[in-house]
């Protein structure tokens, strides 16, 4: 049982670390993200924040990141993630998929 | 528009499948009808509800409001599936071959009516909401017309159908099994809604041990393809998942199977 609340703590208070992370942000307009590329460096904890202009809600998804979130209408979120390896990481707003496409490259 | 329908349809396909499962497991339940109109009205109110608040959910809890509230409504979603399991297993007898074949409708009584109800309304709450907020916006912002909610309501007729078939399709071809096939196909829905939470608890940043993807098999099937989301609201399937997610996923998977064998061996 000891052990158990050991791994418990351990494991949350992990998620405690905060403000280590890189923060960037995005904007979506017209259905768009702007920019629809975002540099990030290898190996680090990455917030991305997302400001949603429009009045319309979307959807930010990402299957290579394996986030999934609503962001409101003049609203906007935080997602965080990695340390990631380098490569491209692809994204999307799932209410307007044809034109809200992105993709993080981790360099 | 045909993005519009499959959006639509991707949802509603979500619901109809936890839906039919629950349609097939208690099939030869008298009065059960009410309790699944009951729930599918829950439900549909609460994702209103939850779409409207949807600027509120979010900022709450530093941020992760959305994520919280998910965490919150799949854990009451799987303790209900589960205890639905444990019930089924113990009156199992009469729900065996024999009573489904002569079509005879069996008495039970309210609390299992109820959990079906709430069962089918956490579906409809969580998915429903994104249909809400997703047309509320269409035809807030975007210039609303005709084309747009025929659209919306061509992804819901299809994925009622889908829904139909498969509960036709079970209902012909797997009927000797319903009962083994409905419980079996519900251990699997607890267990990826196991591994839902455990997205979440990574999203909300409460957990960051174990939360590297294990592996990639977006090659073979991806999330994004038609199949990918049929394997995954059946089975919880995920091209890219973490230890902790999987860990999620088989702990309840075995804890399900254990206690289901536990009311077996209490019978015997």
């Amino acid at each position: 049982m000891k052990f158990i609340a050991f791994l418990l703590a351990v494991i949350i208070s992990s998620g405690a670390v905060a403000g280590d992370e890189e923060v960037f942000v995005v904007t979506i307009e017209n259905h768009r993200f702007n920019p629809k590329e975002i540099a990030v460096p290898a190996g680090k904890r990455i917030k991305l924040i997302i400001k949603n202009n429009d009045s319309s809600v979307e959807e930010f998804e990402s299957y290579d990141l394996n986030r999934e979130k609503l962001v409101p209408g003049k609203g906007e979120i935080k997602v965080l993630f990695g340390p990631l390896k380098p490569g491209i990481y692809k994204f999307f707003g799932e209410f307007h998929e044809k034109t809200a496409q992105g993709k993080i490259v981790v360099k | 528009m045909f993005s519009v329908s499959l959006i639509v349809f991707r949802e509603i396909v979500e619901i109809a499948i936890i839906l039919t499962i629950l349609l097939l497991a208690t099939n030869n339940i008298k009065g059960r009808k009410r309790y699944i109109f009951l729930g599918c009205g829950l439900g549909v109110c609460g994702a209103i509800i939850l779409a409207l608040f949807t600027n509120k959910i979010t900022d709450l809890a530093d941020g992760y409001g959305q994520e919280i509230t998910n965490i919150i409504i799949l854990s009451l979603a799987i303790f209900m599936i589960s205890w639905t399991v444990i019930w089924m297993q113990k009156e199992a007898s009469r729900f065996s071959k024999a009573a489904f074949e002569t079509g005879k409708k069996i008495e039970v009584g309210e609390e299992p009516k109820i959990i079906l109800s709430l069962i089918i309304a956490s579906s409809i709450f969580r998915e429903g909401a994104e249909i809400v907020l997703f047309t509320q916006g269409f035809l807030a912002g975007d210039e609303p017309n005709l084309a747009f909610l025929l659209s919306v309501m061509f992804g819901c007729v299809a994925g009622a159908a889908f829904g139909l078939l498969f509960y036709f399709g079970v209902i012909k071809f797997a009927f000797k099994y319903i009962f083994s096939f409905t419980s079996f196909l519900l251990i699997l829905l607890a267990s990826s809604l196991s591994a839902q939470i455990a997205k979440n608890l990574i999203q909300a940043n409460i957990i960051t041990a174990f939360s590297k993807p294990l592996w990639n098999s977006s090659h073979i099937v991806s999330n994004g393809s038609f199949l990918g989301q049929l394997l995954t609201n059946f089975f919880g399937y995920n091209a890219r998942p973490t230890g902790l997610e999987l860990s999620f996923y088989f702990v309840t998977l075995i804890l399900l199977i254990l206690m289901k064998q536990q009311v077996n061996a209490k019978k015997a």
